[in-house]
């Protein structure tokens, strides 16, 4: 029977890790060991994703510091054992206690703090690594000396003990040779030191410290909590810890390794567990020894090359990571794989979106969710988080499948503050554990940081972004430019015309629409699945950002309309029309408009044709919102043959409309499907639509509908004043319509969304224990820390800098000739006084423009 | 070997991020008139970041080399690696600014088939396969000077004033204030003691101020501007070590890494201080012992050539190369 060798997922639990190298050395240890077949060294950021997407079968923890549970037990339940390596014991004892229930094996840097974790705990000291740590010990008499740079070499932060017996060391030998290292941060008390700041306060790489001490006659080592600096206890030093750690730490391993000859500080007496004292290493008690035992070795320096040569055998034999990996992985063998007990759940699904169908004004999109969530929550579990402007407080809530308010959280994001989008973050995440959430469906981006995309990622959501309008091409997301046109950005042949249009539409600096997509382009990749409606939005995604989606990650999903019938057409008398038997000549159209009232929407545009066709045999129903501009013009030019319904509910108008001939969908922007154009085909009316987008794609012309120029009136009245006298023409494409149905009914498209979402369908179940607070109260960790660190949120530059103005030059300054003329002019205009007005006020414009240039 | 890599390569170097943002701009020039110094020039192509996709089109290369700082966010990849993948090219970044920019190496990752880093204990940081250690150089062309022993001042450096730096040269006030010293960049002004000029020295000054100064002070920088991931701290020293040496001139390197000594041998090619002391005493040394200081700048610019140009760079990087 063939074992099935390792695939590790090695977790770094903290960031920044100033001991990450050590991580590094356990991947580079566990790559060397035969029932290894693979590492991933892995963040939070892709931890989960790299655990599914390479089927680890083992978990392995680093640090255990700023551990996030939530992550640590989905991993667990991945990879089927686990282990965590506490490195930060017994300073962290009580959290770490707390958190080992999550792990199959707990391995503790500490031999005191063992005990607390019962019967799975182990002992497991650091070691040094070949790869950073070894380096060859020149034993030939004759280079050796010319090989130290120095005599004496200290390496570790500045605890203020530290510093104590290190002046005491500097003072007591003046004259040799010492290298300090005393990197010190906020957190430590200042100090003075016989030696320059610049000499010794900064931080090295751990293979240069093994450089510093194979080059060095003595390495001093002082733990952290060493103790024996002075001759007065250190109880009253705050950095002192009576719990402090008895095993040493990796310094002792890795000065041995890089065959450095130690001086150790015994006060902790586990040492000798490692290393024979005075064999393999020298110790000290207190200060007057150390001093006398580096008077000693200084003298006799073959006495401390055979120390050194003895360490650094013993380390290689005893004290390697590989060692270390190797007596975990025996113990990992004997481990069952667990059998945790894999409860059932319901899939739950989250939309994010900006607005609900129970916070007007909503479009097709919200109507789209309402119809999934309404039809499909017998099978799944629908939350909605979308934001609501109705309140006193502008704030964000979450809705459950029934539309029932389940919380309100009162925050407004702004995307221009970093402070801002890390609170919604940590809200974010909070949200998705809480609510257990296997899917993320993104509907609307914009009053969202990006940057839930990677939050949904690292807790091992799926993620389905229905692309409802182009958010992810631009920041304006109906690519209406500034002049209030649609950019055809997929046909630009570089970003200037996007730098354009933002400086003037939204004064944002040149240069940025580039780093917003490469910030967008990021995030596309770890969108699972892309909804499309149609095929041409995939496309313009497509090629504004030159690549191809492959099969797996888009479907092409057109809505329904929400009519349960079909359209009260009486086909026999469309048939008799045809045989050219109709009565009707000159009868009154009626034209319908569908949805919100707006200005992407194409209402100036039919305001223009509203216009045009007065004395015409028209009439004009708005069915929908009318956005506060435009309801005003109505107003004034009181239309006698305009009538304005008000919002709609789908299943009551569609007797009115369908009695109707005319529909206009009018859109200036090239809409991502446009629902509204199903519900008028559905009730049997004609549309007259705009060449462009969804609408342009989904009208064959003349046949089952009108297409137009988009943003051109004339073209629609002209159709619409040729109809109104050949209304036959509309009975043929009446009909065309009636022959093309069924229309995509709601089951239809209900039940290609629940396949999307059955086939997203997690590997793995949701939370055992839910630890929210965990992450951020008790550890305090900004959750920006895990996401990861491609590049800045913030894409927008600021438009800076300022003209110059040649002030002194001919350039734009007029001659003396021209301004005696102006002044000429401006008294025979408007009289003496005012012209001296005029000039005292330009005088002092100008100086006052000149004293602000310096 | 080189014949072997003629025969094997056609080469694609491009500048990683555009002209506008990339100060470093003429290290990409440089490292590949090195490159067109080895190989014929139907074999090597010299492509700006805006152009790399239509200069992959045209020239049809086999093996791409992105060189320089991949942090600024104008610049992604994505498009680079399809058409690599859709000729079957191998893709290669040699980055030139790590550890201080090593959060963004992220952005190629997954792109890169090979990936260089001049630093390296940040070479170890990088989880993945194929990622080399490959120092930045000097350019035989671009920055050797004749050794001259006339020299218009003692002392001098060349840099941006970050805090460290600052901070040193306020430690060391005492012995600069004694001898001719000049510290030109950008960022000295506040401290405005009277060695500083506040002023940038373009690429070809820089190399005459080296080569007209008998005492170069070499000092890293501990400024990142994205290293938050690891906080790694640099092991190798910077590229003006290089220059230095071969633009003739002796340099003291302030020791915060012992990793110099594989690229000098410190009192024969260069000088090691720690401490104000160790400076004083140093500096004394040498400018009074003509024949000790002529020596030293001697055997380093004889490294340079022999150890550490471009060309040889460029060998190492092909040679882990493999098909």
């Amino acid at each position: 029977m063939t074992t099935l060798k390792h695939r590790i997922l090695l977790l770094d639990t903290k960031r920044p890790n100033p001991n990450h190298y050590i991580c590094v050395s356990i991947s580079d240890a566990l790559h060397k060991d035969s029932t290894v077949e693979k590492v991933f060294i892995v963040d939070y950021s892709n931890a989960i994703e790299t655990a599914v997407k390479e089927k680890t079968n083992l978990l392995f923890v680093f640090d255990g510091e700023q551990i996030d549970l939530n992550i640590c037990q989905k991993l667990s339940r991945i990879c089927g054992k686990s282990l965590v390596w506490f490195t930060e014991d017994p300073y962290e004892l009580k959290t770490n206690i707390e958190k080992s229930k999550f792990f199959d094996l707990v391995f503790t840097n500490d031999s005191h703090s063992v005990k607390h974790y019962g019967t799975k705990g182990l002992h497991l000291p650091f070691a040094a690594s070949h790869k950073l740590h070894y380096q060859k010990i020149v034993d030939d008499p004759l280079i050796r000396n010319h090989h130290f740079l120095y005599d004496i070499f200290f390496a570790g932060t500045a605890w203020p003990n530290r510093v104590t017996f290190i002046k005491k060391i500097l003072d007591s030998f003046p004259d040799k040779k010492i290298k300090l290292i005393l990197p010190t941060n906020q957190h430590l008390p200042t100090f003075t030191l016989p030696q320059k700041v610049s000499s010794y306060n900064f931080k090295i790489a751990t293979t240069e410290f093994c450089k510093f001490a194979n080059r060095s006659k003595i390495t001093l080592l002082l733990h952290r909590d060493f103790s024996t600096g002075g001759s007065t206890p250190l109880v009253n030093d705050p950095y002192f810890n009576i719990n402090k750690s008895t095993t040493p730490g990796p310094r002792l391993f890795e000065t041995a390794l890089a065959g450095g000859f130690q001086i150790a500080d015994m006060s902790l007496p586990e040492i000798t567990n490692y290393y024979n004292e005075n064999e393999e290493i020298v110790g000290f008690r207190n200060e007057q020894e150390c001093i006398e035992k580096i008077n000693y070795y200084l003298i006799h320096p073959d006495e401390a090359l055979d120390c050194a040569i003895n360490a650094q055998n013993k380390t290689i034999l005893l004290h390697t990571y590989e060692k270390r990996c190797n007596e975990i992985l025996r113990l990992v063998e004997n481990l069952k794989k667990s059998n945790r007990v894999d409860f059932q759940k319901k899939q739950t699904i989250l939309h994010l979106t900006h607005n609900s169908v129970y916070t007007p004004p909503y479009g097709g999109t919200e109507v789209y969710i309402h119809l999934i969530n309404r039809n499909l929550n017998d099978i799944f579990l629908f939350f909605t988080l979308s934001f609501n402007t109705l309140g006193y407080i502008d704030h964000y809530e979450i809705r459950d499948n029934k539309g029932e308010l389940t919380e309100k959280i009162n925050f407004k994001f702004n995307e221009n503050s970093s402070q801002s989008i890390g609170q919604f973050e940590e809200i974010f995440y909070r949200l998705l554990v809480r609510y257990d959430v296997d899917i993320l469906h993104v509907h609307h981006l914009s009053l969202y940081p990006i940057t839930v995309i990677d939050i949904a990622k690292m807790l091992g959501l799926k993620i389905i972004f229905s692309m409802h309008d182009y958010f992810l091409i631009c920041s304006q997301y109906n690519l209406i430019n500034h002049r209030g046109v649609f950019c055809e950005i997929e046909k630009q042949i570089s970003l200037d015309s996007c730098n354009t249009c933002l400086f003037y539409s939204k004064s944002i600096g040149f240069n940025s629409q580039l780093k917003r997509k490469n910030l967008i382009r990021n995030i596309i990749n770890k969108i699972d699945l892309f909804l499309f409606n149609t095929l041409g939005a995939k496309e313009r995604l497509e090629k504004f950002y030159n690549f191809n989606l492959s099969k797996k990650t888009y479907r092409i999903v057109p809505p329904s309309a929400s009519f349960k019938s079909w359209a009260l057409v009486d086909f026999s008398k469309i048939e008799d029309s045809k045989k050219g038997i109709s009565s009707i000549t000159q009868k009154t159209l009626k034209i319908v408009l569908l949805g919100n009232f707006i200005f992407h929407k194409g209402a100036k545009v039919i305001i223009e044709i509203l216009n045009g066709l007065v004395q015409h045999n028209v009439e004009f129903y708005i069915f929908g919102h009318i956005s506060s501009e435009f309801k005003e013009q109505l107003k004034c030019y009181a239309y006698p043959y305009l009538n304005i319904m008000g919002s709609y509910s789908s299943e009551t108008i569609f007797p009115l409309i369908s009695v109707m001939d005319i529909s206009l969908h009018l859109s200036i922007w090239p809409e991502t499907f446009c629902i509204t154009l199903t519900e008028a085909w559905q009730a049997g009316l004609v549309p007259i639509v705009s060449d462009i987008g969804a609408l342009g794609e989904r009208v064959t012309h003349s046949y089952n509908g009108f297409k137009v120029k988009p943003n051109e009136s004339g073209e629609v009245i002209f159709l619409i004043k040729n109809l109104v006298s050949h209304p036959n023409e509309l009975e043929a494409i009446k009909l065309n319509i009636y022959r093309q149905r069924p229309y995509p009914l709601v089951d239809e498209f209900i039940q290609q969304l629940k396949d999307v979402y059955e086939s997203m369908n997690s590997s793995f179940p949701g939370f055992e224990f839910k630890s929210e607070d965990d992450f951020f109260n008790i550890r305090s960790i900004e959750i920006r820390n895990y996401l990861p660190v491609v590049m800045n949120l913030n894409w927008k530059n600021t438009s800076s800098g300022k003209t110059n103005f040649f002030l002194k030059g001919k350039i734009t300054g007029d001659s003396s000739y021209v301004i005696i003329k102006k002044i000429y002019f401006s008294i025979n205009e408007i009289g003496l006084y005012k012209t001296f007005i005029k000039l005292m006020k330009v005088i002092v414009r100008r100086i006052s423009e000149y004293v602000r240039k310096f | 070997m080189l014949e072997n890599f003629k025969n094997r390569f056609r080469i694609l170097f491009a500048s990683a991020s555009p002209k506008y943002l990339n100060s470093n701009f003429h290290l990409s020039e440089i490292v590949f008139e090195s490159l067109h110094s080895l190989f014929s020039s139907e074999n090597v192509y010299f492509s700006e970041y805006e152009t790399i996709e239509f200069d992959i089109d045209y020239f049809k290369p086999n093996l791409v080399i992105v060189f320089g700082s991949i942090v600024p966010d104008e610049c992604s990849y994505f498009s680079i690696k399809k058409r690599c993948v859709q000729f079957g090219i191998q893709l290669i970044f040699w980055l030139h600014d790590d550890p201080y920019e090593f959060d963004s190496s992220e952005k190629i990752m997954d792109l890169a088939d090979y990936i260089f880093t001049n630093d390296r204990f940040s070479s170890f940081f990088y989880s993945r396969e194929r990622v080399f250690h490959l120092p930045l150089a000097a350019s035989s062309k671009y920055h050797y000077r004749p050794i001259v022993t006339n020299k218009t001042r003692d002392i001098g450096f060349c840099g941006v004033g970050y805090p460290n730096r600052v901070q040193l040269f306020n430690d060391l006030e005492n012995t600069l204030l004694k001898y001719r010293t000049e510290i030109f960049g950008s960022g000295w002004l506040k401290l405005s003691k009277s060695f500083f000029r506040n002023q940038r020295l373009s690429n070809s000054e820089l190399v005459n101020f080296y080569n007209e100064t008998s005492i170069i002070i070499n000092v890293g920088r501990h400024f990142d501007l994205k290293n938050n991931k690891f906080q790694i701290s640099s092991s190798t020293p910077g590229p003006r070590t290089f220059e230095a040496a071969m633009a003739g001139t002796v340099q003291m390197y302030f020791v915060e890494s012992l990793e110099i000594t594989d690229y000098f041998v410190p009192d024969k090619e260069i000088i090691l201080f720690d401490d104000n002391k160790s400076f004083e005493y140093q500096i004394d040394r040498l400018i009074r012992n003509k024949d000790l200081w002529l020596s030293i700048a001697i055997e380093s610019q004889k490294r340079a050539l022999n150890d550490h140009t471009y060309e040889q760079r460029i060998l190492s990087l092909l040679s882990h190369i493999q098909h």
